[in-house]
């Protein structure tokens, strides 16, 4: 029943920000503003730097409203401006590498199971931990739920780069929280 | 605890996370959004484009419709058919074109300023002969009238007669050598200027000194007359688009007005010697 009523109070809202009324896109930055910081927090190590992309982002938001054209999520056609945005910072930033590396051979995903749940400050410890490479295609990948294609294109790279950037970062994780755990078993 | 997939904790815990911006966030915002120019709406812009689409097709139909002209420039009009004519026959036909009403023959025969004996190898003395009986009857029955009006009396007289001719315009590949063309024009030449000189006569006969003046008037109310004759063709009402582009370069033409003095001089001469003679 919320879910709804906040459905159609989301119609409302869309089409008055269109007409530029200033109310209602406040309202809709405050309904989405706290989630869609985070987003961008998963790219960018500095709040300060996350939240201007966030503001960017929100500007494209409003100036390109009308190209919404009710179809889908509302929330991820934000979400997606989001991304774009926060990559396109870490361009800016020239912090986008990707490791000429061999391709791994065996890309294979190994699930990786952990004994308890992470903490999201842990969770997102060891993301900023990973190289920047890493962590964009990982971050893409598992939270976002990009497909391979869609990631070469988004950072204009192969498929098998991204293969191997995931597979990389992975692996990396694994041993951190492996590394983790060991620690806080001893501590027990 | 049961192992948990890595990578589904992550997508869930940092799915769900949700960071507060900073108070002043949205103030930056506003401002950003307030500097921006306005996009104009796509529906404006459809609208704008629909208004110049139809404001041009409106400026082209305005010129579609300006330049068709109404005038036919290939005109050919083809009446009676002529008979094959030389030039030496130029005065009988002028005679078998005239049509004089007996009264108007009767009237002639009793006005002594008629001159009845008269050389009748002048053509201009023919042409003053036939065609002086009717502006003379005109003006014995009335008081003196409108010169123009004698002159529409002329030309209602110049519409009944036969005319035989043919008219061809526009191609002279059609105009064969030896076929004598008496056009049209021509004729209302011929006849407007005895008209003139009828008018001229007229005038002298009743004690009015002829001024030059006058004789311009009545030269420019006759060229008039024949340029609209020329324009309008009185069998069909067209209007000739070579005619009136014509007209406008008769005002160089001194065919007319040498005509009319021509006739003037020899007519004005030989009746003065007629009555001259006649009184001996």
């Amino acid at each position: 029943m919320k879910l709804v009523s906040l459905h159609k109070n989301y119609n409302k809202l869309i089409q008055k920000a269109k007409e530029g009324n200033r109310s209602a896109q406040h309202e809709l930055y405050q309904l989405f503003a706290p989630k869609m910081l985070s987003v961008c927090r998963q790219y960018v190590k500095r709040l300060e730097v996350a939240e201007d992309v966030m503001l960017r982002g929100f500007f494209k938001v409003f100036k390109h409203l009308e190209s919404y054209k009710n179809e889908g999520s509302f929330e991820g056609w934000i979400r997606r401006i989001m991304v774009n945005e926060s990559i396109s910072q870490l361009r800016k930033d020239k912090k986008l590498l990707f490791e000429d590396a061999a391709e791994v051979e065996n890309t294979i995903e190994h699930v990786a199971y952990i004994e308890t749940e992470l903490e999201v400050d842990e969770i997102q410890k060891m993301i900023d931990a990973l190289p920047e490479g890493y962590k964009t295609v990982f971050v893409l990948y598992a939270v976002e739920g990009y497909k391979h294609s869609e990631i070469a294109e988004l950072l204009n790279i192969s498929e098998s780069t991204s293969k191997t950037q995931l597979f990389k970062a992975r692996k990396m994780l694994q041993k951190r929280i492996t590394k983790e755990n060991k620690l806080s078993y001893g501590t027990h | 605890m049961a192992p948990i997939k890595f990578e589904d904790n992550i997508r869930e815990k940092l799915q769900d996370r949700e960071l507060n911006p900073s108070k002043d966030a949205w103030k930056k915002l506003a401002a950003t959004l307030e500097e921006a120019p306005e996009k104009p709406s796509s529906k404006r812009l459809w609208m704008a484009l629909a208004a110049s689409v139809i404001g041009l097709m409106l400026i082209i139909s305005y010129f579609i419709v300006s330049e068709e002209a109404p005038l036919d420039v290939n005109l050919v009009e083809e009446e009676t058919v002529a008979p094959n004519l030389n030039s030496d026959t130029e005065n009988n036909l002028i005679k078998e074109n005239t049509m004089v009403t007996p009264e108007e023959n009767e009237v002639a025969e009793n006005d002594d300023t008629v001159p009845q004996n008269l050389d009748a190898e002048s053509p201009a003395i023919d042409k003053i002969n036939t065609k002086q009986e009717p502006v003379i009857a005109v003006a014995k029955n009335n008081d003196r009238k409108d010169r123009n009006e004698i002159l529409d009396g002329i030309n209602e007289n110049m519409e009944n007669t036969e005319v035989t001719q043919r008219v061809v315009l526009g191609d002279p590949l059609k105009r064969k050598e030896g076929d004598l063309l008496l056009t049209k024009d021509s004729l209302l030449i011929d006849q407007t200027v005895e008209a003139v000189v009828a008018e001229v006569k007229l005038l002298e006969k009743n004690n009015h000194s002829v001024t030059a003046e006058e004789i311009d008037n009545l030269l420019r109310i006759a060229q008039r007359d024949i340029a609209n004759r020329r324009i309008l063709n009185s069998n069909t009402q067209k209007i000739d688009a070579t005619a009136l582009l014509n007209d406008v370069e008769t005002e160089l033409e001194r065919s007319f007005r040498d005509k009319v003095f021509d006739a003037l001089g020899k007519g004005y001469h030989k009746v003065r010697t007629a009555v001259a003679e006649r009184n001996y």
